[in-house]
């Protein structure tokens, strides 16, 4: 006869609110508060915890992909590793529903950019076809065709929605890592 | 937006550096290599997008001091702003405090700097806005398909970044993650591994099979060796069966003979050994039984003689039940006792406080006695509460009135010292004011004040009337003047007299014949109309005349009137000024002080009212109290009559007071019961003896009883002996008393009585005491008598089990029972030796074998071959053993192969790694196509831009092209769908870019600029074009077609701010009417002057060469300027070496050779700032620098004077001077005119 341990993981999906994202607090500063929150009903427990993020566009230097991973990077890092450990799975970024009228506005590149991509969110992304890029970047197979095209409408809405913000981030200027990160499936950096 | 001043602080090189009125077009910054013109396009754009960590590193904190930061003046919309920026070193993130003020003086913020600058944010500016040298060297190192690319994306889209750039960023990082080889595909790397981890897993799965495999056939061995162990047990088994009876069969056969021989004794083995010795036990135990039978029966008779000895006495037994009930009497008795002792003590206590209560009253010996004896006391003086009743009401009142007489004496007393304070306190007060009656003072200073307001008032109504003088007398002047000579009017009737003569002359002319001989008919009805017409001129004029003389010659004497009535108003208000003067007392200080002194000394007296009120409140208070005291003293008189009379009548002494009274009656009281408590005492001490003397009786007549009885039974005994129970010595109780009357008992008595019925309680127990000793011997008789029975059933029993077991063992005697019990002997010494047989034979055997397998082998028919069937059994053994080591020699095996596979967790490794892999794919191909979207959404931007600003855009910058280029190139155009550049040239060749020189692609460069900025001035964005040394490769006629284009351009609204270090290209813009600024040395306060050229004739007569110079002409290569110039620290801080007479106002002069240098001079020429008379926002106490030019030049040079911050300190010491500076244009000669 031997004993298991029971109750030593907590699984939890935590999202942090875009009004206080809005009022322009750090948002490291809200994940910190939140994990130490956790811990402290957790009593002791190991935490799993995925996140879903609103980012405050105006504010934020990165709001893209790399913010995610920059953020998941730190989360881990942070926090990952104690005794109780927090570990951060996944971080979900939330896109706002519409984008800065202030960015949208401007009569530049960024704002010909966010112009098209609303366009394009309106139209659910019906008319942007990936077939072509595909067809010319790739050998022409099922695997590949396959592989690179969403696999549903929901899908293709955020892959829209993550592509405008890839699209923000590159067109204010800013750099940002664009190979496609796997970290948090256990790839390597690049 | 247009930048009008700047202001450095400390920013960089640069400390106190200002640049004055800027012009609106174009401005050239001239200075030479590191003099500082980066550092102030960075301030230029710190200034707009503050102090990043990149810029705090690099120009803060100035290398010569002064406060972080600094201000320029902009123009935009709304008028002229002053942005100002400062810095605090420490801290570290901040961007610099920004105020931003209008020219209403208002401070407004960030959002006002934003609205200047068009929403540009710095990206944008420095790419669109700034046109760096930085740019043009990294142009001339690209190849030239990478340069086409770069010009190609000026063209294509730029404001923060380049959308070609992006375009390309995003293309590449698809190819990375979707390239075909391993190498530069990540997800070719992922589904290599895919495959490799999927063909592991595979593998890893057969080996489960395998395990499975080797499981089984282990099991099945397992089973085998299982059955063949057991096997080779059983036969070992049967080889020791054999073995061992093979050992046992001599001493089994003589075991087999003895059996044979018992059989044969027949003896009765049943008859026990103990039979005989049992017979003789009893008949031994018989023997004993009747010895101790007659000892019993002599114990008997001994008991029965003692309890007939006994002394019982029947007459006390019969009296027991009373003695014990008068025995229960004794606590009772005692408690009496005590009692009785304790009211007698109390009594002679009582008796002695009652002689102290009558001492103290005052009675006599005789009178304590017959009180204690308890006679009526008659010769008392009657004390009663009707008697203390009666004296109670004049004795209260007696005690009010005392009591209101000392309360009325004390109020006086307290009146009458308040009263004596308030009346010093307010004595004091007045004597200080000179005045006895405070209400006559009052009335003194209000008369005061009421004259000094009347005063004033007069004063008032006088400095009024003067002023109306005054001006009435002016009236009177001015119309005395009109009177005298009025212009206007005198103007306005000579204008009618002479208009009025004119005509009715004129008139007269017409009408008179010898004046106009040809048309009188004609003029006669005109003159006439003249004359009446002039003659009515003059009379109105006349008449008006006359009014307006008789009008102002009215108001003259009205105006006159006026002031003799205000004159005489005046006297009067002086007189009764001068009156009220008289009655005020004399004080030298001015009216309004002596008003304020005479409201303070009413105020302080009005403050002294509240104490003289307070005075006649206790005065009044006094009298009353006083008043009150003697109606007390009447009162008490007669209260203190009424009582001397009630205490007659009570006949009581008129000279007791109501204490003593008191006192009296509470020593009668007390007495009265100390008396009363005395009668209870001896009444309740005569009830308890009475009682005690009834129980006294009762015991001592149960005493007589007693021992009456034990008298009689003595004399029936024959006992005459005394014991202790003889009767005692009664106490004296008198027969007749005993029996008449109730005895009253003292304590002596009852202790006898106590004593009495101790020892009758002592006689009824010594009797109790016999009785009981009597039954015990009676109990033990009857045991004695059971005790003799029993002893004789024992014997018939015993005697009875003889012959019963005689009759067990069937045997008609004794001696027939001792020759049985022989055979038996026999019998038992065969079966001894048999049992000894058969333990050897068990010792043989041990425990190897089971015994029954022996018995069966040795009882069995083959017991003769067992040498033979042992045999074969050992070698099926040994056959069993060897197959048994082959099987465990497999087993081995197994396990090693099955250990080494289940110990392998591979196959669960290598399932979460494709796990992996797959989520690592679908992040892979989740980014493709987010990267891909981007990417189509930026061709839908790319495909807009093209359509609707590329179009514009390159027509734009074709015709600023044709413009830098001469005509030389006349468009920019892209092919359709394609993107790349092409150039046409004059003869309309369309060339690609690639074919065109360094040059020539630095001319499209600045034109894609040009028509960059173009566009974003038409979307209303309008910024300073910072250009840096953006001509350098240009020839000399492009260079000024350049300049022209600029300068044409900024001529269009743009403000171009241009920096420069080489002096043909500043001379080529000078040449061109553009503003050239001269920046000063780094370090010191400055500004950047105007550039103007010196004449040269007028160099050649100031300057002229002295000896101390000429040795320097004369050397043949540069030569270091002197010690005393170069190390001197007038290098920074330039001095002039040389003053004139009249200074000129020329304050920078350069003089550069003619020819290539030999010798160079720098002439530093100090010389005061203007005065800020134009910049009014900085606060710079800067001297006036003056054009003092000191020449310390060769004679045979030309002399150019520059400002010494023209050339770093250090730079006076190198081999050689800037080549640009020293010797560009041999022979020309600038100067700077201030």
């Amino acid at each position: 006869m031997h004993s298991i341990e029971i109750d030593l993981v907590r699984y939890s999906v935590q999202e942090i609110d875009a009004e206080d994202v809005a009022l322009g607090r750090d948002i490291r500063q809200l994940l910190a508060k939140r994990v130490a929150r956790l811990q402290s009903e957790a009593a002791g427990r190991h935490l799993l915890v995925k996140w879903r993020v609103h980012m405050d566009l105006e504010n934020a230097t990165v709001v893209g992909p790399s913010a995610l991973e920059d953020l998941l990077g730190w989360l881990r890092r942070e926090f990952g590793h104690g005794q109780p450990s927090c570990w951060s799975t996944d971080i979900e970024i939330l896109p706002p529903k519409e984008l800065p009228a202030k960015w949208k506005e401007e009569d530049t590149i960024l704002g010909d950019f966010l112009r098209t991509a609303a366009v394009a969110r309106k139209e659910h992304g019906k008319q942007l076809s990936l077939k072509p890029l595909i067809d010319a970047e790739t050998p022409a197979s099922n695997l590949w065709q396959t592989a690179l095209t969403p696999n549903d409408s929901a899908g293709a809405e955020k892959m829209l929605q993550r592509a405008t913000l890839l699209g923000v981030d590159l067109l204010r200027g800013h750099q940002v890592e664009l190979l496609a990160s796997t970290r948090r499936f256990g790839g390597s950096e690049k | 937006m247009k930048i009008k001043d700047v202001q450095i602080d400390g920013f960089g090189v640069w400390s106190g550096l200002t640049v004055h009125s800027m012009p609106d077009t174009m401005t050239v910054f001239y200075g030479p290599n590191e003099a500082g013109k980066t550092t102030l396009m960075h301030f230029l754009r710190t200034m707009f997008y503050g102090f990043t960590p990149d810029r705090r590193t690099r120009y803060l904190p100035a290398v010569y001091g002064g406060k972080p930061g600094g201000a320029i003046r902009v123009t935009g919309p709304g008028g002229g702003y002053e942005i100002c920026r400062r810095a605090q070193l420490d801290q570290i993130g901040s961007t610099g405090n920004l105020t931003v003020t209008g020219n209403d003086g208002l401070a407004q913020g960030q959002h006002r700097l934003a609205m200047l600058l068009g929403q540009v944010d710095e990206s944008i500016f420095t790419n669109v806005f700034a046109i760096g040298l930085r740019e043009l060297q990294e142009l001339s190192t690209l190849d030239d398909t990478a340069a086409a690319d770069e010009l190609y994306k000026l063209s294509s889209g730029l404001d923060r970044v380049s959308l070609v750039d992006v375009t390309r960023q995003l293309k590449s990082a698809r190819q990375q993650i979707v390239g075909t080889t391993p190498d530069n595909g990540q997800m070719q790397r992922l589904m290599l591994s895919r495959e490799k981890l999927k063909d592991e897993i595979e593998g890893l799965i057969g080996n489960g099979r395998r395990w499975g495999e080797l499981a089984a056939l282990r099991s099945t061995q397992n089973a085998e060796l299982e059955e063949l162990r057991q096997r080779i047990a059983q036969w070992e088994v049967e080889a020791r069966s054999f073995e061992v009876a093979l050992q046992v069969r001599p001493n089994w056969t003589k075991r087999a003979d003895l059996n044979n021989a018992m059989t044969a004794l027949n003896a009765r083995t049943e008859l026990p050994e103990s039979a005989a010795e049992k017979l003789a036990e009893i008949s031994e135990q018989i023997a004993e039984r009747q010895k101790k039978l007659a000892e019993v029966k002599e114990q008997r008779r001994l008991l029965r003689e003692s309890a007939r000895k006994l002394p019982l006495r029947s007459g006390i037994l019969e009296l027991a039940a009373k003695i014990e009930a008068a025995a229960e009497q004794a606590p009772w008795v005692s408690s009496i006792q005590k009692t009785i002792g304790r009211l007698e003590s109390q009594i002679d206590s009582t008796k002695q406080q009652l002689s102290e209560d009558a001492a103290r009253l005052g009675m006599s010996d005789e009178d304590q006695q017959a009180l204690l004896d308890d006679r009526r006391m008659t010769r008392m003086p009657d004390l009663s509460r009707q008697a203390i009743n009666a004296l109670a009401e004049p004795a209260s009142e007696v005690r009010m009135w005392s009591t209101r007489l000392k309360q009325a004496k004390q109020q006086s007393d307290v009146d009458k010292k308040e009263a004596e304070r308030l009346k010093a306190e307010l004595t004091q007060a007045m004597a200080q004011r000179g005045s006895t009656d405070i209400h006559a003072a009052m009335q003194s200073s209000g008369d005061t004040i009421s004259l000094l307001r009347k005063r004033v008032n007069v004063q008032e109504v006088l400095d009024k009337q003067v002023a109306r003088r005054e001006q009435l007398e002016e009236e009177a002047v001015d119309l005395a003047v009109d009177e005298a000579l009025p212009v206007e009017r005198s103007f306005l009737m000579g204008i009618l007299f002479v208009g009025g003569a004119f005509l009715t002359i004129w008139g007269l002319g017409k009408i008179l014949p010898f004046l106009n001989t040809d048309t009188v008919v004609d003029n006669s009805q005109n003159g006439m109309l003249y004359v009446l017409f002039g003659l009515g001129m003059l009379f109105f004029g006349f008449m008006w005349s006359t009014t307006l003389d008789r009008n102002t010659v009215t108001d003259l004497e009205d105006v006159e009137d006026q002031i003799d009535a205000i004159r005489k108003e005046i006297r009067k208000t002086e007189a009764e000024r001068d009156e009220l003067e008289r009655r005020l007392p004399a004080y030298n200080g001015p009216i309004e002080s002596r008003l304020r002194e005479a409201e303070a000394e009413i105020h302080s007296l009005e403050e002294l009212l509240p104490i003289q009120h307070n005075l006649a409140a206790a005065n009044e208070r006094y009298q009353a109290a006083r008043k009150r005291a003697a109606q007390a003293a009447d009162s008490l008189r007669s209260a203190k009559s009424h009582w001397q009379r009630t205490l007659t009548q009570l006949g009581l002494a008129e000279t007791l007071s109501p204490k003593s009274i008191r006192i009296m009656a509470d020593g009668y009281e007390s007495l009265l019961q100390t008396r009363r408590r005395l009668q209870s005492l001896e009444e309740e001490l005569e009830t308890r003896q009475f009682e005690l003397g009834a129980i006294t009786q009762r015991i001592d007549s149960l005493s007589r009883q007693a021992f009456a009885a034990k008298a009689a039974s003595d004399a029936i005994a024959g006992d005459d002996g005394h014991d202790d129970f003889d009767e005692p010595r009664r106490p004296h109780i008198p027969e007749a008393k005993v029996e008449r009357e109730p005895l009253r008992a003292d304590v002596k008595m009852a202790a006898q009585a106590l004593e009495q019925l101790s020892k009758l309680t002592s006689l009824v127990s010594s009797q109790e005491q016999y009785i009981h000793q009597k039954r015990g011997m009676r109990e033990q008789d009857q045991q004695i008598a059971k005790q003799l029975s029993g002893i004789q059933k024992t014997i018939d029993k015993l005697e009875r089990t003889h012959s019963a077991v005689l009759a067990e063992y069937g045997c008609e005697s004794e001696e027939q029972l001792h020759e049985q019990l022989e055979i038996k002997h026999e019998h038992e010494k065969l079966t001894k030796q048999v049992a000894e047989i058969a333990d050897r034979i068990q010792a043989i055997i041990g425990g190897s074998v089971p015994y029954e397998s022996v018995t069966r082998l040795l009882d069995s028919q083959g017991a003769h071959d067992l040498e033979k069937r042992w045999e074969a059994i050992g070698q099926r053994t040994q056959q069993a053993e060897q197959r048994v080591a082959q099987l465990l020699q497999r087993q081995g095996e197994l396990a090693q192969e099955m250990k080494s596979l289940a110990a392998s967790s591979r196959l669960s490794e290598a399932k979460l790694e494709l796990a992996c892999v797959e989520n690592q794919l679908k992040a892979c191909s989740a980014h493709w196509q987010t990267l891909a979207v981007t990417t189509s959404l930026l061709d839908k931007v790319c495909e807009v831009y093209e359509t609707e600003r590329q179009p514009e855009t390159l027509r734009e910058a074709s015709a600023f092209l044709s413009q830098l280029t001469e005509g030389k190139y006349v468009r920019i155009w892209t092919p359709l769908g394609k993107n790349q550049l092409r150039i046409d040239n004059a003869r309309g060749q369309a060339l690609p870019l690639e074919v065109l020189s360094r040059g020539t692609r630095e001319t499209v460069f600045i034109a894609l600029r040009l028509s960059l900025a173009a566009a974003y001035a038409r979307r209303g964005v309008t910024l300073p074009l910072v250009m840096d040394d953006v001509l350098v490769n240009f020839d000399a006629g492009r260079a000024e077609a350049a300049a022209k284009v600029l300068r044409d351009f900024a001529s269009l609204g743009h403000q171009v701010i241009m920096f420069t270090c080489h002096e043909h290209i500043m001379r080529t813009f000078y040449d061109i009417d553009v503003q050239v600024r001269v920046l000063p040395q780094q370090g010191q306060p400055g500004e950047a002057e105007v550039f103007h050229p010196v004449p040269i004739e007028e160099q050649q007569t100031v300057y002229e060469p002295e000896p101390i110079h000429q040795e320097i002409v004369d050397e043949p290569h540069y030569v270091a300027p002197e010690q005393e110039e170069i190390e001197e620290p007038e290098i920074k801080a330039p001095v002039s070496v040389a003053k004139r007479a009249e200074p000129p106002k020329k304050p920078i002069q350069v003089r550069l050779p003619r020819q290539r240098p030999q010798v160079q001079r720098i002439v530093v020429v100090e010389q005061p700032a203007e005065p800020d008379i134009d910049w009014l926002w900085y606060e710079r106490n800067g001297d006036r620098f003056e054009s003092e030019a000191q020449d310390v030049v060769a004679s045979t040079e030309p002399v150019y004077t520059i400002h010494s911050e023209w050339v770093e300190p250090n730079d006076s010491i190198e081999p050689e001077p800037p080549e640009d500076l020293w010797w560009s244009r041999v022979g020309s000669r600038v100067s700077n005119a201030g």
